[in-house]
C-alpha cells in the first residue's frame, strides 16, 4: 500500500474511543471500499468487510481477520465550575495524563460535535484531598481546562461528550512512528494494506476483514461480529509490548525487528504452526509469543463465539502502551501485512482438516 | 402507582428466588397482554402484538429486573446464630442491625462480631440471629432471604427496599397499561438473576432476538453531602444512560430517547455512571448484536434498605417510555 | 457402579495443563469409544460424546467434567537449564519452593528452586518465597522450549478409604463421567462432555453447552474441603464441605445460582436411595456451570462434586466412599429423570 505511513496519520489524528468509533469507523470504510471490499456495519459498531462472496456456489469456508479500531479514551461526566470532569473509556493510565493536550467533541444542539481543544490540568495540591497532594492523581481528580466559562460549558458541552488524546503524531528516525492511538490503528493499517494487496482470494474461501468496536472495554465488537459472520478460522491483530525502559523481559519484543504470533490456550496450536511455517517460508522475521493464559486481546472474545472458532493471534510490538505517546514501527506493519497475505494464499479445501484435532486420534 | 410500588418493594424475590414476583406481576397484568411464557432460567417475557404489518413490525425488548439483592444461609452454628453469603452485591456498611426475612417468614437481624470493621470485603464476621436455639432453629444451608425495609410515602418522594429494581417494574407495569394498542410488537422482559451478573437478561434477548431493546434499572444520584459521584439528581427526570462501567448505549437509541422527551416535554438528564452496569449490556451482545440503550431512575442509597426515589422522576419515567413504543420506530 | 481406581490412578497421573490437554484426552478417547454412540472433537479440543442415536424426544441432558489441571508454562531459558515460567491456573505460591515438576511430552524432570534459607536475609526470611525468584532447575540445558508446559510431578497413591493424588480436580469428574458411559440410559438422549481449560475461565464449557444446547445439565467437578480445626479450636463455620459427608451438592456459587428444581430433585434421590449426601456451602468458587447454565437460551443447571482437601496442590485427599456416593447419586439421578422436574 503506496500511502500506508499518510493513513495511519490519518487514523491516530481522528477519534475513536472506546464505545464512540463512527469517526474513525467512517475513514476506514472509505479505505476499505477502495480496496474493493464491500462493507457493512455491525449492531454494536464493528465494520464488516467482505470479499469473494458469491451466492449460488458450493458453500466455502470463511476467513476472518480482525483489529479493533477503538482507542482509549474519556467521556464527560460533570462540568463543575470553568472545567470538565471526565470518567474513563477503556484502560486509561492514570500516571501518564495530567498535562496531556486532549480534544473535547462538544455535542449539545449539534448534529456533527464541535471538537474544542484544551488539556488536562495539573491541579494544585490545596484543591485535593488530604493524602493526595504526592503521588498518583487518579482521573476522577483531574480537570480538563477548554478555556470556556462554566456558562459556555454548559451550552456547548453534554454529559457523555467524547474526549480523546490531541498529541499529534511525528516519526521518529528510521520507519518509527509515535503518537496515541497506535494501540490498534497500526494493525488497521496493516489489514488495510492487506486489503490492498489482495488481488485474488483464493477459491475456496471467502475473506472478511472487521474493524471490531469495544475492545478496550467490553469486546463487544468482536463478540457479536464473530458471532454474525460465524467464521472457520479467525485471524486477530493486536500490538504487543515493545522492548524499552523497564520493559525487557519475555514479555516484550525489540520495535522495528519483527512481529510476534502467539502461542498459549487462548490461540489453536495447529494454526500457530500453520502461521510459523508461512513466516519462515517467507522470510517474515517472527517470534513466538507466550501467552500463558489469555491473550487481553480480542482472540479472548472471537475464541468461544458460537461453538468456537480456531483463532490465531498476530502481534506488532508496540513501545509505552496505553501512553498518548505510542511507538511503532511502520517496518512491523509492513510485515504484519504481508503475513497475513501470505496465510490467507496458503488456505486451500484441506486446511480445516489438516488443523482439526480429530487427525492425531485416529481409530 | 404507589400502592403497587409497596406491594412490590414489599415482595420477597432475591435473584434465583422470583417465583412470587412473576406470579404478582402476570397477576397484575391481567387482560393486557397477548402472551406470556417463562423461559428456562426464569425470565417472565410478557408479550404484546403490535398493529403494524408484519414486514414492517419491529421487535422491541424492555426488560426490567424483578429480583433483589438478598442473602443465603451458609451456616447454622451451635448456638443458633446463622451465617450467610450474599446473593448479589451487598456492601458490609449497610448490613449492621438490617433485618431479613426468610422464605418460610421467619425473620432475624444482622448482628456482628466485635471489632468488625465495615470497610472491609467478606461477611464472615457477620450473622443472622433469629432468636432460636440451634434445635429450634428451621433455617438450613442453602436457605435465602431477603432484606425488610418498609415502603415509606415521603409525598413527593418514596422510600423502600429492592426500589432496585422492582420501581422500574412498576414503571414497566404502568407503561403496559397505557400502551394499549403499540405498533410494534413489545417484549417485556421482567428478567431474573440480574443482581448476580445480568444473567437473565442475555438468555432472554437470545430467545426472542430483537431488533432494538433498552432496560429500566435505578441509576445513582449526585446530590447527597460531599458526593459528587455522578451528575444526575433527583427530581431532574429519567435519565438517558450514555455509559456505564461495562456498556455504552447505542448513540442512535439516546438520540431516538433524547428526541422523544424533547418532543413531548418530559424532563431528563443523561447519565454517565463509573461503577455498575444493568442488564442492556447482556442484551447488547446476544447473537450478532442488539441496539441497546437504558432508561435510568435516580435513586439514593442504592443497595440499602433505605432505597429513595422521587415521583416525578417515576412518572416522567412512565410518559417517556409510553412516548417511545407506542406510535412508529424509528431509530 | 462401582469405583475403579486404576482408571483414576492413570487419569491422575496424566498430566492435562490447560490448553495442554491431549495426554487425557486420548485416555478418555480409548475408554468410551466402544460405549458411545458418537464422539467428537471440536475446534477447542472438548471432546463431546452421545451416547446413543436413537432419541425419539427423549430429553436431552448434559454431564460435563473437565480434563484440564493447574500447571505452569515455561517462558524462557534462562541458562544451564534454569527456566522462568508462569503458573496456569491458580496456585498458591507457597506450595512452590522445592516442587518436583514433569515438563512436556517426555515428562522431563524438574524441580522449582529457590534461595536456600542460610543465605536468605533476615527480611526475606520473614515472608513467603516471591514468586519472581522462582526458577525451574532442570539439571543443565535440556533444550526446553518457551511455550512448553509443566505439571505436578507428584504420583497417585491410596489406602483403604482415602485417595493421595494431585489433579483429583477434575480427573475424578472424568473418571466419574466414564464409568457413567457405561451404563445405559433408556429415558435420555445423554450428551458427555470433557472440556478443556476450566482452570483459566470455564472456556471449553463457554462453547460445548451452545454446541449440545441440552434441556439441562449436571457439571461433576471436585471440591474444597476445609474441614480442619481452627487455630482457637472455634467451631468452624467456613469449611465449604466435609470429607467423609458424601457427594457435594451446590445451590450458590460465585458463577452459578442453581436450578433449584434440579437440587431439590438430587435431594430427594438422595434420600430415597439412602445416599450419604450434603450442600456445599453456598459462596464463591465456580464450576463449568458458570458457562453452561447461560448458554443460548439457558439451561437449568445442578453441580455435583467430591469434596477434596488442599486443592490446586501436588496433593489432595478425598474419600472413596464419598466418590461411591456420587457415583451412585449421579446414576440414579439420571436413571429417574423426567421432563416434568424442570417442567
Amino acid at each position: 500500500m503506496h500511502n500506508l505511513k499518510e493513513f495511519l496519520f490519518e487514523l491516530i489524528d481522528m477519534p475513536g474511543v472506546t464505545g464512540f468509533e463512527d469517526p474513525v469507523r467512517e475513514r476506514i470504510n472509505a479505505e476499505w471500499s477502495s480496496a474493493g471490499f464491500e462493507t457493512k456495519i455491525g449492531k454494536t459498531g464493528a465494520l464488516i468487510a467482505s470479499k469473494g462472496i458469491r451466492t449460488g456456489d458450493i458453500p466455502r469456508n470463511k476467513v476472518m481477520i480482525a483489529a479493533h479500531m477503538d482507542a482509549i479514551g474519556m467521556v464527560v461526566r460533570s462540568i463543575r465550575g470553568d472545567f470538565i470532569q471526565c470518567a474513563k473509556a477503556g484502560g486509561i493510565d492514570d500516571r501518564v495524563i495530567p498535562g496531556l493536550p486532549v480534544t473535547v467533541y462538544a455535542s449539545k444542539g449539534r448534529e456533527i460535535p464541535e471538537p474544542i481543544e484544551g488539556y488536562i490540568s495539573l491541579p494544585h495540591p490545596k484543591s485535593l484531598k488530604p493524602g493526595d497532594e504526592e503521588g498518583l492523581i487518579l482521573l476522577d481528580r483531574l480537570l480538563i481546562d477548554v478555556g470556556l466559562t462554566n456558562a459556555e460549558l454548559k451550552e456547548k458541552v453534554n454529559i457523555g461528550d467524547v474526549v480523546s488524546f490531541n498529541t499529534k503524531p511525528f516519526e521518529l528516525n528510521s520507519k518509527l512512528i509515535c503518537g496515541h492511538s497506535l494501540d490498534n490503528r497500526a494493525s488497521v493499517a496493516a489489514v488495510t494494506s492487506f486489503m490492498h494487496e489482495a488481488k485474488d482470494i483464493p477459491k475456496d474461501w471467502e475473506v472478511y476483514c472487521v474493524a471490531t468496536s469495544g475492545e478496550e472495554e467490553n469486546f463487544n465488537g468482536a463478540i457479536t461480529a464473530t458471532y454474525e459472520i460465524n467464521p472457520n478460522i479467525a485471524i486477530v491483530l493486536d500490538v504487543t509490548f515493545g522492548k524499552g525502559p523497564g520493559s525487557s523481559d519475555w514479555q516484550t519484543f525489540e520495535v522495528g525487528k519483527g512481529i510476534t504470533i502467539g502461542f498459549g490456550p487462548n490461540l489453536h496450536p495447529k494454526l500457530v504452526d500453520l502461521a510459523k511455517k508461512v513466516a519462515d517460508r517467507f522470510e517474515i522475521p517472527c517470534s513466538l509469543e507466550i501467552l500463558p493464559t489469555h491473550s487481553g486481546t480480542d482472540a479472548y472474545a472471537v475464541q468461544i463465539a458460537r461453538e468456537g472458532i480456531p483463532t490465531l493471534l498476530i502481534e506488532i510490538p508496540l513501545r509505552y502502551m496505553h501512553s498518548a505517546a505510542e511507538i511503532v514501527s511502520l517496518n512491523d506493519i509492513e510485515r504484519a501485512s504481508r503475513l497475513i497475505g501470505y496465510i490467507i494464499n496458503s488456505l486451500d479445501a484441506k486446511t480445516l482438516e489438516k488443523i482439526s484435532w480429530e487427525v492425531e486420534n485416529e481409530g | 402507582m404507589k400502592a403497587l410500588i409497596k406491594r412490590l418493594t414489599e415482595a420477597c424475590g432475591p435473584s434465583g428466588f422470583e417465583n412470587g414476583l412473576r406470579q404478582m406481576i402476570i397477576n397484575e397484568l391481567d387482560g393486557y397482554y397477548s402472551g406470556y411464557k417463562v423461559d428456562p432460567l426464569g425470565n417472565l417475557v410478557v408479550m404484546i402484538q403490535g398493529s403494524l404489518d408484519l414486514k414492517e413490525r419491529k421487535k422491541v425488548m424492555v426488560a426490567a429486573h424483578m429480583d433483589e439483592i438478598g442473602i443465603m444461609v451458609t451456616h447454622v452454628d451451635e448456638k443458633g446464630f446463622i451465617r450467610f453469603t450474599q446473593v448479589g452485591v451487598l456492601y458490609p456498611a449497610y448490613l449492621p442491625m438490617a433485618r431479613v426475612r426468610f422464605s418460610n417468614g421467619l425473620i432475624g437481624v444482622v448482628g456482628m462480631e466485635p471489632g468488625t470493621k465495615l470497610d472491609q470485603p467478606g461477611f464472615d464476621k457477620f450473622f443472622i440471629d433469629v432468636g432460636l436455639s440451634k434445635e429450634e432453629n428451621p433455617i438450613k444451608i442453602g436457605d435465602a432471604g431477603c432484606f425488610i425495609g418498609d415502603f415509606v410515602d415521603m409525598g413527593k418522594r418514596v422510600v423502600a427496599k429492592s426500589m432496585d429494581d422492582r420501581i422500574s417494574v412498576a414503571i414497566a407495569i404502568e407503561a403496559i397499561k397505557k400502551l394499549r394498542q403499540p405498533k410494534n410488537d413489545l417484549y417485556f422482559v421482567f428478567t431474573c438473576q440480574e443482581e448476580v451478573g445480568t444473567r437473565g437478561a442475555g438468555t432472554a434477548a437470545f430467545g426472542i432476538e430483537p431488533d432494538l431493546a433498552f432496560a429500566i434499572d435505578v441509576t445513582m444520584t449526585g446530590d447527597t453531602p460531599n458526593n459528587k459521584i455522578i451528575d444526575v439528581h433527583l427530581g431532574k427526570g429519567p435519565a438517558i444512560k450514555i455509559k456505564d462501567f461495562w456498556m455504552t448505549a447505542d448513540q442512535k437509541i439516546v438520540k431516538w430517547m433524547e428526541s422523544c422527551a424533547i418532543q413531548d416535554k418530559i424532563p431528563y438528564q443523561r447519565e454517565v455512571l463509573i461503577a455498575g452496569s444493568t442488564d442492556a449490556r447482556a442484551i447488547q451482545i446476544t447473537r450478532s448484536g442488539v441496539s441497546s440503550g437504558c432508561i435510568s431512575i435516580p435513586c439514593r442509597y442504592v443497595h440499602s434498605t433505605v432505597e429513595m426515589v422521587d415521583m416525578s422522576d417515576v412518572e416522567d419515567a412512565v410518559k417517556l417510555i409510553v412516548g417511545l413504543l407506542k406510535d412508529e420506530i424509528k431509530v | 457402579m462401582k469405583v475403579d481406581l486404576v482408571l483414576l490412578e492413570k487419569l491422575c497421573n496424566a498430566i492435562g495443563v490447560s490448553g495442554g490437554e491431549e495426554e487425557v484426552r486420548e485416555l478418555i478417547l480409548k475408554e468410551i469409544k466402544d460405549h458411545v454412540a458418537e464422539v467428537l472433537i471440536d475446534t477447542m479440543g472438548n471432546v463431546i460424546a452421545r451416547k446413543s442415536k436413537s432419541t425419539e424426544g427423549k430429553p436431552r441432558l448434559l454431564l460435563d467434567a473437565h480434563m484440564d489441571e493447574v500447571g505452569f508454562m515455561i517462558v524462557n531459558h534462562d541458562g544451564d537449564g534454569f527456566y522462568t515460567f508462569q503458573k496456569v491456573g491458580g496456585i498458591d505460591d507457597r506450595i512452590l519452593p522445592g516442587l518436583k515438576v514433569l515438563i512436556g511430552e517426555n515428562k522431563i524432570s524438574g524441580v522449582i528452586s529457590s534461595k536456600p534459607i542460610h543465605l536468605a536475609s533476615p527480611s526475606e526470611r520473614k515472608n513467603s518465597i516471591s514468586f519472581d525468584s522462582l526458577k525451574i532447575d532442570t539439571g543443565g540445558n535440556m533444550g526446553i522450549e518457551p511455550g512448553t508446559r509443566a505439571g505436578f510431578g507428584s504420583q497417585f497413591q491410596a489406602n483403604k478409604e482415602t485417595i493421595f493424588s494431585k489433579a483429583i480436580d477434575d480427573r475424578i469428574g472424568v473418571a466419574t463421567l466414564i464409568l457413567l458411559a457405561k451404563q445405559e440410559y433408556l429415558n435420555l438422549d445423554l450428551f458427555l462432555t470433557f472440556t478443556v481449560q476450566e482452570e483459566i475461565g470455564l472456556r471449553g464449557a463457554k462453547v460445548t453447552a451452545k454446541s449440545v444446547n441440552p434441556q439441562a445439565a449436571i457439571v461433576v467437578d471436585a471440591t474444597p474441603a476445609y474441614d480442619q480445626p481452627t487455630y482457637d479450636d472455634q467451631e468452624n463455620s467456613f469449611y465449604n464441605t466435609k470429607l467423609g459427608r458424601g457427594p457435594a451438592i451446590y445451590t450458590l456459587d460465585s458463577g452459578t445460582l442453581y436450578d433449584r428444581r434440579l437440587v431439590n430433585y438430587f435431594e430427594k434421590t438422595a434420600e430415597a436411595a439412602g445416599i450419604n449426601f450434603q450442600f456445599r456451602q453456598p459462596g464463591g468458587g465456580g464450576t463449568n456451570a458458570g458457562a453452561v447454565h447461560l448458554a443460548n437460551t439457558g439451561i437449568p443447571t445442578i453441580s455435583i462434586s467430591v469434596p477434596h482437601r488442599s486443592t490446586h496442590s501436588p496433593i489432595s485427599s478425598s474419600r472413596i466412599a464419598d466418590w461411591e456416593n456420587t457415583l451412585l447419586l449421579i446414576e440414579a439421578g439420571l436413571k429417574n429423570f423426567h421432563t416434568t422436574i424442570i417442567n
